[in-house]
């Protein structure tokens, strides 16, 4: 309780500090998905930018996309954060529709990321500490209409940086 | 004529195609016979691809005849259902894969008909390759053509490749494509007399191989001679950009390997191998087996693999662990098996799954949620990882001073259909002496080393050095040389097969 008044707002049995935690996905740029030679073109047809591996086809295998982690190499330096000499790439499983695998990749488990706290210089030259960057794989866009209902993996497998500030998770 | 020519080795098949005694169509044709005939029997086969055969057959006469071709031009393949084949049925022997008929053909299986083999078929295996006995599979048991003497109960031709076991045994195939997450090459050559090498991991492609644990699956060949075996790990071997996990390492000729001079070599005896209650006649083999070793002028070094007892339980926390995430693909969206759809999504992917699989599989994929949710993935998973380093580094000491190691494949002889047992670790005790290597990543190689007093085979085990398959593969053929091991299956004596 000891920050400033103005975060603060009275509730019915107690005072409320307000916390307002970010978290920012930003498409990396390159020309093919993170595990996969698919385009990553944006405004294709539906379902035309896709791979076996990017459907989840039975055999199929990743191999990740060179350019991909350069690109996050260099937004790391950029952003003054520690840039790992070993990551791992980690399978977050659950059923949903727009996840053909059943898993999405995340980098989450690795220790010597796991509290990855990065010097970040904002506009107001206030320091804030950013957690949690890492490049994931997007779920595909699932998308209804009243007649059909349809999922468009062509998303699937284009590589994010989740960047989250140190509130959230 | 036919049933000399399909019981030929693969390398005898080789010479005679080479020097036109016999064609490849001739050869495709007489294998063809043989598995319309006795596979209703053996039920090795799910698929047979009749057409594809006679056509790449002559296609393989065609090159021969201009004194062309690859390693294996004009040899006929069987291939183990796991392995994707483009426009051809696939199906892990599985329910859930339903129709499944790949766009895409896999890296290994591609190296075999680049190389010129003729493909007779897709091979029966244990449920997505999960099984000792090949009794998991959605398409039936397969039976093995070895029987007890006097008796003419069916057995068991072990698993997961127990397809492509009893086809190698039974002469429905000269050599098979077979997969070895635990022991699933070796043990059921063991159980069919034949030879199976499990190759280091990363020395053959996993692309295209339905996967069941990721970080231990590797192809290899099944067959009925060491020198067969070489000959398919030249035609399977090598980096394939499309598997990170396949290592960019020169492949030495393994066939240049076979001198049969092992002297000086020196072959470990790993005390942890000899548990209480084994087989004494399985313990006799061993020692038979280290004594022909010790006369080809090896010398035989008694080594000590401490971890050994956890490997089993390690094993039964990482293959289960990988199998529940491999396998949540399976949901009846894209391919194969759909059951409902009416009542919602989730509703879809319950019944779809539950339909789909079978018993092992839904066993194991339930203990591989487990061990990997919150709260149970440091106590089990992590902790089984740290167990499979040190069971890696147990093997790593004892290579410093051996070049390669002597054990039996599996605890005991086949069995027959009417073994019940208790509970399913009984069953995974199968896989005692071979789940230590895949968990090592190491190459191992299961050669027949005996008959047993009912008349049934048991296989000896070398295990080599990663990457040293070549040593492996060697005193696996000096030792089937001293062993001089030809007992052919009964039911080829009675007449079965063609």
């Amino acid at each position: 309780m000891s920050q400033a008044q103005g975060n603060m707002i009275k509730g019915n049995t107690g005072d409320w500090e307000i916390v307002i935690g970010l978290e920012v996905h930003a498409q990396v740029t390159s020309n093919s998905k993170l595990f996969s030679g698919a385009s990553t073109k944006f405004g294709n047809e539906p379902n035309t930018n896709v791979s076996f591996i990017d459907a989840g086809m039975p055999g199929m295998l990743p191999v990740i996309n060179e350019v991909a982690i350069g690109q996050a190499v260099r937004t790391g330096l950029a952003i003054n954060a520690q840039v790992n000499l070993r990551s791992v790439f980690d399978r977050k499983n659950y059923f949903y529709p727009d996840l053909p695998h059943g898993f999405k990749f995340n980098r989450l488990m690795q220790e010597a990321d796991r509290v990855d706290v990065l010097d970040f210089a904002t506009r107001t030259q206030r320091r804030t500490r950013l957690t949690h960057r890492h490049v994931s794989v997007a779920a595909h866009i699932a998308f209804f209409h009243i007649a059909i209902a349809g999922a468009d993996i062509a998303h699937d497998s284009a590589q994010f940086f989740e960047i989250g500030d140190r509130f959230i998770g | 004529m036919t049933k000399e020519l399909i019981s030929l080795t693969l390398a005898d098949m080789r010479a005679g195609l080479r020097s036109k005694q016999f064609s490849a169509a001739e050869l495709a044709e007489a294998h063809l016979q043989a598995i319309e005939k006795t596979n209703p029997h053996y039920n090795a086969y799910i698929t047979v691809t009749r057409d594809k055969a006679l056509a790449m057959a002559g296609a393989s006469d065609t090159k021969l005849a201009k004194g062309q071709g690859g390693l294996i031009e004009g040899v006929p393949v069987g291939v183990k259902d796991l392995f994707c084949t483009k426009d051809v049925l696939t199906t892990a022997g599985s329910h859930i894969l339903d129709g499944f008929h790949p766009q895409y053909e896999s890296t290994i299986t591609t190296k075999c008909w680049e190389q010129g083999g003729v493909m007779l078929g897709k091979l029966n295996l244990d449920e997505f390759a999960m099984g000792s006995s090949n009794m998991t599979s959605y398409y039936g048991p397969v039976k093995s053509p070895w029987k007890k003497n006097g008796s003419n109960a069916d057995l068991v031709p072990g698993g997961s490749s127990g397809g492509s076991a009893a086809a190698v045994a039974a002469c429905l195939a000269p050599v098979a494509l077979g997969t070895d997450t635990g022991g699933s090459i070796r043990q059921p050559a063991s159980f069919c007399g034949i030879v199976g090498i499990k190759p280091t991991y990363g020395r053959c492609s996993r692309w295209g191989v339905v996967a069941f644990a990721s970080s231990l699956d590797q192809a290899g060949p099944i067959t009925r001679t060491v020198r067969d075996s070489a000959i398919m790990l030249n035609v399977m071997c090598g980096h394939d950009p499309k598997d990170s996990t396949s290592v960019p390492m020169d492949v030495p000729d393994f066939e240049k390997a076979l001198t049969g001079d092992i002297k000086g070599k020196k072959i470990g005896i790993p005390k942890e191998y000899r548990p209480d209650g084994i087989d004494p006649e399985i313990l006799a083999m061993w020692d038979k087996g280290i004594k022909l070793l010790k006369d080809a002028g090896a010398e035989i070094i008694d080594i000590s693999l401490p971890h050994t007892k956890y490997a089993l339980a390690t094993y039964y926390i990482i293959a289960p662990a990988e199998c529940s995430s491999n396998l949540a693909r399976y949901d009846g969206v894209r391919f194969g098996l759909r059951v409902g759809g009416e009542e919602g999504l989730a509703a879809m992917y319950e019944k779809t799954r539950a339909a789909g699989f079978g018993a092992e599989v839904k066993r194991r994929i339930m203990i591989g949620t487990y061990v990997l949710s919150a709260g149970y993935y440091d106590a089990y998973y992590k902790k089984a990882q740290r167990v499979r380093w040190l069971i890696a580094e147990d093997f790593r000491k004892a290579f410093e001073k051996v070049d390669a190691i002597l054990t039996p494949t599996a605890p005991s002889a086949a069995f027959g259909f009417d073994y019940k047992p208790s509970n399913p670790v009984e069953m995974y005790l199968n896989d005692v002496f071979t789940v230590p290597t895949s968990l090592a990543g190491l190459p191992g190689i299961s050669i027949p080393g005996a008959i047993n007093k009912d008349g049934l085979p048991l296989g000896l085990q070398l295990i080599g050095k990663a990457f040293d398959e070549a040593m492996v593969l060697n005193t696996a053929y000096a030792l089937e040389q001293a062993i001089g091991f030809n007992a052919k299956p009964q039911s080829l004596q009675m007449g079965v097969a063609a």
